[in-house]
């Protein structure tokens, strides 16, 4: 996750501070980690069903009852473990996780446990009842997908009307003050229609917003040919961070995102470098801080059905079953190779892909998306094809 | 400008998690970003620009710009069990 935001514009978003210290008032305090020491943010895709049809969803979701997902008293089993082991945040997610009747109940219980909760959803279903229930039970964020504007969004969802019942959900949550974020996974079919997302931001006062680059996962995966090519990457961070900044000197310090594709931040520091390069140097410095890509370390996913995956891309592979074994036994046992291994990544990407191997970037992106690199080379260990960085940027002739 | 207040307990593993890693201070800061935003403390070598800078009982302890804008007192304690714990108010 590269904080646009934060990088380019050197702004943090005051009020997370604010309502963080509001929350400590009335809860337990929260969990300070040494950043090498860090649990894993935990999202539970808690229930299968959708009301929505999306051409991508991971989940092949449908609007019908599935069998064999977790029970509330499960849940709560879950969610003692990932307190007790230090989880500092759960991601309620689905499916579609408004349509579990317990999301409430099973939020709050998190929250009395002393953890951040937050959902992602597809916002639909956010009437002014239900963002009055989301503000009741002290949601931290609740995450709205929209992937383009309405014609482009309601084909990728499936549905007519779901552009407009999930900007109305947005709305909702905005008038009961539950901090909101659009969430926006770029593809070849949506990417035009970026700076029309910026105005959208900007006219309904939304305060976040999340790119999320293509995580194409498990082989044979179709998905890769609505991916980027590398020039189009690096013009849409351009345009990313032009908007961004355009936002910021307007006067509305909105707090812009990119997720799931580590050579972002080198782009900016990159950029920064030419326009502000006192600038830069702080920005190596957070760049070094955020430790790359986390996955099956600081991220880690529980499917609907209690399965244990390293991260909500890795479906296609279980290390275990929270039924049977507690997710903090099952995160901590490096006796599966491939926990061990994206535990330890950093040996094995070296063997295995030449870039990284020859990257000064190498520390700073952790090696990127392990699993882009098993979807298109059938090796786990082998360059993230995602990479757009030159030769030039990665210093590949600098490295011996 | 925030308070800062840190018990000894607490005191004593950033400590040694300081002469492990040899570094000049701790620095705490909102890690993650989005969703997935939550507290870390991470020993450096220098203070990145705004940052606000605390000196208890030895212990140069660096707090993020924002964060130390926007609370009157952070507090550092240590839980037996759960370990190093941040109240912010």
């Amino acid at each position: 996750m590269i904080g646009i935001s934060k990088l380019y514009c050197g702004t943090v978003e005051p009020s997370d501070a604010l309502r963080y210290g509001r929350d400590s008032s009335k809860l337990p305090s929260h969990l300070l980690q040494f950043s090498k020491d860090k649990k894993p943010v935990v999202v539970w895709n808690m229930g299968r069903r959708c009301n929505l049809k999306c051409v991508h969803c991971y989940a092949q979701s449908k609007d019908i009852e599935y069998k064999d997902e977790l029970t509330t008293a499960q849940g709560k089993e879950l969610i003692d473990d990932l307190a007790q082991f230090g989880a500092p945040v759960i991601l309620f997610s689905g499916g579609e996780p408004t349509m579990r009747k317990d999301l409430p109940e099973l939020a709050m219980y998190a929250r009395s446990k002393g953890m951040r909760a937050v959902i992602s959803t597809n916002g639909t279903l956010i009437d002014k009842k239900m963002a009055k229930v989301l503000k009741d039970i002290g949601l931290s964020y609740v995450g709205v997908s929209l992937d383009g504007m309405k014609e482009t969004n309601d084909k990728f969802r499936g549905v007519k009307g779901a552009f407009d019942a999930a900007l109305n959900g947005m709305r909702n949550c905005l008038a009961e003050d539950v901090k909101v974020g659009l969430r926006f996974t770029i593809n070849k079919k949506n990417v035009k229609d970026i700076p029309a997302i910026f105005d959208l931001l900007e006219k309904e006062k939304i305060p976040r917003v999340c790119f999320y680059h293509l995580v194409y996962s498990g082989r044979g995966s179709k998905m890769v040919e609505d991916e980027l090519s590398h020039e189009e990457s690096r013009k849409t961070l351009d345009i990313i961070m032009d908007r961004t900044k355009a936002l910021h000197e307007k006067g509305f310090p909105i707090e812009v995102l990119t997720v799931d594709n580590h050579c972002d931040g080198p782009y900016v520091y990159f950029r920064l470098l030419k326009e502000d390069p006192k600038r830069a140097k702080d920005v190596f410095e957070l760049l070094s801080m955020n430790q790359g890509n986390s996955t099956g370390i600081g991220i880690g996913c529980v499917s609907w059905d209690g399965s244990v995956h390293a991260d909500q891309f890795w479906r296609h592979y279980s290390f275990g079953n929270v039924k049977e074994r507690k997710f903090s036994e099952i995160w901590t046992d490096t006796s599966n190779e491939l926990m061990a291994g994206l535990k330890n990544r950093k040996p094995l990407i070296k063997a295995n892909a030449d870039r990284c191997a020859h990257c000064k970037w190498f520390d700073i992106c952790n090696g990127n998306f392990r699993v882009r690199a098993e979807a298109i080379y059938g090796n786990v260990w082998a360059d993230d094809p995602a990479c757009y960085l030159t030769k030039e940027e990665i210093g590949y002739d600098e490295i011996k | 400008m925030t308070e800062l207040s840190i018990d000894d307990a607490a005191l004593e593993i950033i400590r040694k998690e300081l002469q492990k890693e040899d570094a000049f201070a701790i620095r705490i800061f909102i890690g993650g970003g989005g969703c997935c935003k939550h507290f870390e403390i991470i020993p450096v070598k220098k203070a990145l620009d705004g940052d606000v800078a605390f000196l208890r009982r030895g212990l140069n302890i660096l707090v993020e710009k924002e964060l130390a804008q926007n609370t009157k007192k952070i507090e550092i304690k240590n839980d037996e069990h759960k370990g190093l714990l941040i109240d912010l108010t």
